[in-house]
């Protein structure tokens, strides 16, 4: 039976505030890589933060997970669709249009950074990202949920609210669109 | 799955390690946005949100638009209206009982008049 306030229970709330301080980089850097924008990443974490301790605290621990990427990605779709038809009527409005690449998006997140570590940063992982934010969302997803957060394919479709078979497409698609760069790479 | 339609696990561990580098080198701020969202869901209370710098531009537009269907609508309004003026005054004219010579010799009787009381 679900419990009407999980979060009375204090143990509950500090397994969360772990869980989700486990997850909320990999969370972020996957939002931005979907929409280039700095504050839209931080939004869609935050919201699928409050989805997930609102409706799925009362879950099992072992099932926060894919529920929390489940919300996590659905958010990122809205986001995806809000801006397709912001840009539509910013397109018949005259205005400019928001495809465009958010530059503070650009600015290394470790803007504090010595010049010693940026020069140190590995390119690799710069064409990655560059790579990975090419790709349509719905690959980039895959990809990013199967290696990254290391979820098998069931619960990639899970957190994806799709089938098994299209993860494996998605999945496979963004591999062989991705191999050449990391062969590159390697 | 073919081989060709996976990475092999040394590749995947490399990809791993690559995002993972990128999500702990997380500058200040966006490391306190994030724990300031994580209180917050957990206790419920929002922070404001961030992201609505399209806003601005798409407020102007709505006013925009708002003032040229105002204007649209009162210069396709406004003929009407005058020739619904003009229309009732002609329809008060054909519908009237009185000899509508009347009318054009008003002139007529206003110099006889005048000339009456000066004779």
């Amino acid at each position: 039976m679900r419990n009407s306030d999980p979060l009375a229970d204090t143990d509950t709330k500090r397994r969360l505030d772990v869980f989700l301080a486990q997850v909320e980089r990999r969370a972020y850097r996957m939002a931005l890589i979907a929409t280039r924008h700095r504050d839209d990443a931080l939004d869609i974490v935050q919201d699928a933060m409050f989805k997930l301790v609102r409706s799925y605290a009362h879950k099992p621990e072992v099932e926060w997970t894919p529920l929390f990427y489940r919300v996590l990605q659905t958010c990122i779709l809205d986001w995806s669709r809000r801006r397709k038809v912001r840009n539509l009527w910013q397109r018949v409005l005259g205005g400019h249009d928001e495809d465009g690449e958010d530059p503070f998006a650009l600015v290394p997140d470790s803007v504090h950074a010595t010049p010693d570590y940026r020069v140190a940063k590995n390119a690799a992982m710069d064409a990655l990202e560059r790579a990975l934010a090419q790709l349509p969302l719905r690959q980039h997803q895959a990809f990013l949920l199967r290696v990254w957060e290391g979820l098998d394919t069931a619960q990639t479709a899970q957190a994806m609210g799709c089938s098994e078979g299209s993860v494996k497409t998605h999945y496979s698609r963004a591999v062989h669109a991705l191999r050449e760069l990391l062969e590159e790479h390697a | 799955m073919s081989e060709r339609d996976d990475l092999d696990p040394a590749a995947a561990q490399r990809v791993r390690a690559r995002l993972e580098q990128g999500a702990q080198q997380l500058n200040v701020y966006t490391v306190q946005r994030l724990a300031q969202a994580r209180a917050a869901a957990l206790t419920g209370v929002r922070t404001p949100r961030t992201s609505r710098p399209w806003l601005l531009p798409a407020l102007g537009a709505a006013v925009a638009a708002a003032l040229v269907v105002s204007v649209t609508l009162q210069v396709m309004h406004k003929p009407d209206a005058g020739v619904a003026e003009v229309a009732n005054l002609d329809l008060e004219l054909l519908t009237a009982h009185e000899d509508l010579d009347l009318y054009q010799d008003l002139e007529f009787y206003a110099w006889l008049d005048d000339e009456h009381e000066s004779s």
